[in-house]
């Protein structure tokens, strides 16, 4: 309904409506005022015609009084006797058929008196007035020469007309001649206006119907009618006028004239019709012509909207073309430029989308695309994914500017070898990453071919850059003919290439520790706590010097229900990851407090050593954990060793430096683990505040055969000692370890030589064999001395 | 220019008449055995009233010599000419149509009703008027026409001059009835009446008790007369 084309329509009906109101609006009040006008002009020309019409008959009448009273024939016989006279005037009475005729005497007194009686409407009779020989009643009309008046016999009235009868200026006396006012006046009045027509007349103070145009009119109503017409009172029905002649005695004569306003009307009402069918029709045209106009202009604009939307499909091909010069013309020309450009700037953003912005290489997105054409089309093909080395160096310390060109030049010569040779696609995935497609050929070759290509140095503003690569490679369809999956294998392959330093990784199954496993283990290790899956083994430490078991080191084991016995280097690095170090090894930390309470009462009396990650160094409230735990448990922290790697102190120092400072104010034991295999410099070492240094097993389990490993140990030991720091040997398998270490002064020892990790049960068994072992052996030896 | 010198000799024919007329009554030269009487009429107005008839009625006795000297009713310029004549009864009395067009005499409403056409020059005395009687005229084709003749019983009858004096000279002395005539006299009959003894020549004065009213012109009160372009 909002369209262009009903707007516009709706505007030219609204306006020709509107025009149409007032034009009608215009002629109808024109009418209105019309018909007022032509009442009004209808019932002034009656009223005009009436007046006319009682006066033409008065001069009528005074004309032929005058006539008649000239002639010598009446004047023979005027004073003669009566039936002469009667005759006479009957004779000018039938000339013009007056109703009344008189004649009068010089003295004033009637001497003949001629009436017309009406027996039905159209014979009559002339009777003898009953007024002969009575004085004239108004002496004043024979003098006044006025000629004009009413005279009223009974309830008849009278038009009148008086002559005097002269011989040369000698009155001989009066005629005189009247026309009735009666029905037959008001229906010749009828008959000429068209309007009803009622005589009244006033005398005693009362209103009396004389006649009426209405034959066997109620006169009541006709009178109440004429009555208040005669007031100005018009019933709305009706039009009407009156005339009113007072001048007659005391008596008023009114005349009434009306009609039915419907009647007037009527004639009117045709009028409206024909102009009525001729709005609607205007109207129709014009609606018509509207219509078409605004579908002429919108017609264009619903082409442009349809090409509109031709181009929110993305179709760029289709044109549109309206052979107009206006406006829309324009626009259409607009829409072409503008389809033109869009398809321009989509191709831009196309290309920027499946293209590296720095390199303008092929990226992810174009790589998926060619994997999935490949891998469609079951090629057989090679994937190398190529990691630029020390890329982090050169923008650290050249900017990141010139890290950029590292990049494009690698670009630039991994694009010379795909121009020349058997690779297929080169794809920058961003940074220092790229993708090759090669043939499925001999990897080696393939390989040396990169190298070679990469071999010379890269020469920018005088630096000489080494352009080295790692790459991990994947083949389809050998390891996966799935584009994704080959992805990631080359992937996995590459990473494994910075754990090894290999520069060259073709993917293993084996490399891959993302395994379903491994997700697995994760989820299944949240439950191993509360479903106790978890088990805590100790190792023993023995002293050197004594050969007695002082000390025995925690470490968890995960009894899993579908895999069995989990190792710790398993799962340790996923707790650390998932964040589920800290339950661990609080779990680990109060347990072993509960072991080292049982063998307190056994009378075992051994220093407990829990294994501390980098993780829990970081946790703020692992201080006050490990005090709530000791007081809960009533453990002397002297009793307790926190077994903490280099490499976790090394992350952060000065905070695990503080937090250790605290333990070891505390009075528990702190001891570096693994020391050998971290890069603690001896600086850190010396601020560390540790009691002890456990020499990495790496060094120990070879003592026996490797110098190398004896110096390390003996310079470590005496490092140690001179650092005020006691050693921890772990990994002792044999005897001439034991012994070697002995002698030189280590402190303690730790392995299967000594004995495995084993559940706490079966430990306190061996313990007490131990301790029961060497005190009969030192009873013996003292024996022995004493026997000496 | 025939007409007008016509019409002038008609004029001084009809003076020379009335001198003769009056001097029948008159008390000039007059003779030894007759008395002069001499009546003069006025009004509280107007002192010498013009044109009015006055007549010498002797009273007890009759037949004195009749007049016998007809008298002309001349229709001149369409009208009567005199307005008012006076006769006694069965004089001759003559109509005289001075006029180029026919005018129709009548009288009606009294005893002497006559009617009569008169050509143009012609004259007409066959109306007898042997009534004493007040004979108002008319014309019927010019209505404004308008005379009267006095029929008295009587040979002392005259017309006031001037000066509002009549004289009649008198054969015989003894009581008279004096009347004094005219029709737009504001009385009864139109007419005052003083009875006299006439011993001796004698003179009366008489003065009318009301106004005499506008004497009505004879004249076509249309606004052109068509007939006078007509030659």
């Amino acid at each position: 309904m909002k369209s262009l084309q009903n707007k516009i329509f709706l505007f030219f009906v609204l306006l020709l409506l509107m025009v149409q109101a007032i034009a009608f609006w215009t002629l109808y009040s024109g009418n209105k005022n019309q018909e007022t006008a032509e009442i009004n002009n209808r019932l002034s020309t009656a009223k005009t015609i009436f007046t006319e019409l009682f006066d033409r008959r008065l001069d009528y009448l005074a004309a032929f009084a005058e006539t008649a009273a000239k002639d010598y024939g009446l004047k023979e016989v005027f004073n003669d006797d009566t039936r002469s006279l009667l005759v006479a005037l009957n004779n000018h009475r039938k000339r013009i058929d007056a109703d009344l005729a008189m004649a009068i005497s010089a003295e004033g007194i009637i001497t003949g008196q001629l009436q017309r009686y009406f027996q039905d409407d159209t014979r009559s009779k002339i009777k003898q007035g009953a007024e002969r020989n009575t004085a004239f009643r108004f002496a004043d009309w024979l003098e006044s020469g006025q000629t004009a008046h009413l005279y009223i016999i009974d309830k008849a009235i009278y038009q009148l007309s008086l002559s005097p009868v002269t011989v040369g200026t000698k009155t001989l006396g009066w005629i005189a001649f009247g026309f009735q006012i009666d029905q037959r006046l008001a229906k010749e009045f009828m008959a000429i206006t068209n309007l009803n027509t009622d005589f009244i007349l006033k005398y005693d103070d009362m209103w009396r119907l004389i006649a009426s145009s209405t034959e066997n009119a109620q006169s009541g109503q006709e009178l109440t009618l004429a009555e208040s017409v005669i007031q100005g009172v018009i019933p709305p029905q009706y039009i009407a006028t009156h005339s009113l002649i007072t001048e007659f005695d005391q008596q008023e004569f009114g005349v009434v004239m009306y009609g039915l306003r419907a009647n007037f009307i009527a004639l009117l009402q045709e009028q409206w019709w024909r102009f009525l069918i001729l709005t609607a029709l205007t109207l129709f045209v014009s609606l018509t012509s509207a219509y078409l106009i605004a579908a002429s202009i919108s017609k264009p604009i619903k082409r442009l909207v349809a090409q509109a939307k031709v181009i929110a499909s993305g179709d760029y091909q289709q044109t549109v073309t309206l052979n107009d010069d206006n406006e829309i013309g324009q626009l259409a020309d607009e829409f072409n430029q503008m389809q033109a450009a869009v398809l321009q700037r989509e191709e831009a953003i196309t290309h920027s989308g499946n293209h590296d912005p720095l390199t303008d290489l092929p990226n992810r997105n174009a790589l998926n695309q060619t994997l999935k054409d490949f891998t469609e089309q079951q090629q057989s093909f090679v994937l190398l994914h190529l990691n630029l080395s020390r890329l982090k160096d050169v923008n650290d310390t050249l900017g990141h500017d010139v890290g950029d060109e590292v990049i494009k030049e690698l670009a630039r010569r991994l694009q010379a070898l795909c121009l020349s040779t058997n690779f297929k696609k080169l794809v920058h995935l961003g940074a220092d990453e790229f993708v090759l497609l090669a043939d499925h050929l001999e990897i080696d070759d393939t390989v040396a071919q990169i190298q070679a290509e990469l071999e010379p140095t890269f020469d920018y503003q005088g630096i000489s850059l080494q352009l080295q690569v790692r790459m991990g490679v994947a083949i389809s369809p050998e390891h996966s003919s799935d584009a994704k999956t080959l992805v990631q294998m080359a992937d996995t392959a590459l990473h494994h290439t910075r754990d090894t330093s290999k520069l060259v990784q073709i993917y293993q199954p084996e490399l891959d520790v993302n395994t379903v496993d491994r997700l697995n283990l994760i989820n299944d290790l949240k439950q191993a706590i509360p479903a106790g899956e978890l088990e805590l083994h100790f190792q023993p430490k023995m002293c050197l010097k004594t050969r007695i078991v002082t000390h025995a080191e925690a470490l968890v084991r995960w009894q899993h229900p579908n895999l069995g016995m989990i190792p710790p280097d398993d799962f340790i690095h996923i707790a650390e990851q998932t964040g589920q170090i800290k339950a661990l090894t609080r779990w680990v930390f109060t347990t072993a407090l509960a072991q080292s309470n049982i063998w307190k009462t056994l009378g075992l009396d051994l220093n407990v050593a829990v294994n501390i990650s980098a993780e829990n160094l970081k946790e703020a409230d692992f201080h006050q954990f490990i005090c709530q735990s000791l007081m809960t448990a009533n453990v002397a922290p002297e009793k307790v060793t926190l077994e903490v790697t280099e490499s976790s102190v090394v992350e952060d120092p000065e905070s695990a430096i503080k937090l250790l400072s605290e333990f070891k104010s505390h009075g528990m034991k702190i001891s570096i683990d693994d020391y050998g295999t971290g890069y603690s410099s001896l600086a850190q070492l010396k601020q560390l505040p540790v009691h002890e240094l456990k020499i990495d097993k790496s060094f120990v389990q070879r003592l026996e055969h490797d110098a190398d490993d004896q110096i390390i140990v003996r310079s470590t030991i005496e490092l140690a000692h001179n650092m005020g720091l006691h050693v921890v040997a772990e990994g002792i398998e044999d005897e001439f370890s034991l012994n070697w270490l002995a002698e030189h002064d280590c402190e303690l020892a730790q392995g299967y030589f000594i004995s495995r990790p084993k559940p706490a049960a079966e430990l306190t068994t061996w313990l007490l064999e131990q301790q029961a072992l060497h005190q009969s052996s030192a009873e013996s030896k003292a024996n022995i001395k004493e026997n000496t | 220019m025939n007409n007008k010198i016509f019409t002038f000799v008609l004029l001084l024919f009809w003076m020379l008449l009335s001198v003769n007329a009056y001097s029948f009554n008159s008390c000039d030269g007059k003779k030894q055995e007759k008395t002069c009487v001499q009546i003069s009429v006025s009004s509280q107005a107007e002192k010498g009233l013009k044109d009015l008839v006055v007549y010498l009625e002797p009273l007890g006795w009759q037949a004195l010599v009749p007049a016998t000297k007809p008298i002309i009713i001349g229709q001149l310029g369409k009208s009567f000419t005199p307005y008012i004549s006076v006769s006694q009864v069965n004089s001759k009395v003559e109509f005289a149509n001075q006029d180029d067009i026919t005018h129709h005499i009548y009288s009606a409403g009294s005893d002497n009703k006559f009617s009569f056409k008169i050509r143009a020059g012609q004259t007409n005395s066959t109306i007898q008027f042997n009534q004493a009687s007040e004979v108002a005229m008319g014309c019927n084709i010019h209505d404004w026409m308008s005379g009267y003749l006095l029929l008295v019983n009587t040979p002392y009858f005259g017309k006031t001059d001037s000066q509002g004096q009549v004289s009649f000279d008198i054969d015989k002395q003894g009581k008279y009835k004096v009347v004094v005539w005219h029709p737009q006299m504001q009385s009864e009959n139109n007419r005052m009446i003083k009875e006299v003894v006439i011993s001796t020549d004698s003179a009366f004065a008489i003065t009318l008790k009301n106004e005499i009213s506008e004497i009505p012109r004879q004249e076509n009160d249309d606004d052109f007369d068509f007939l006078s372009d007509y030659e």
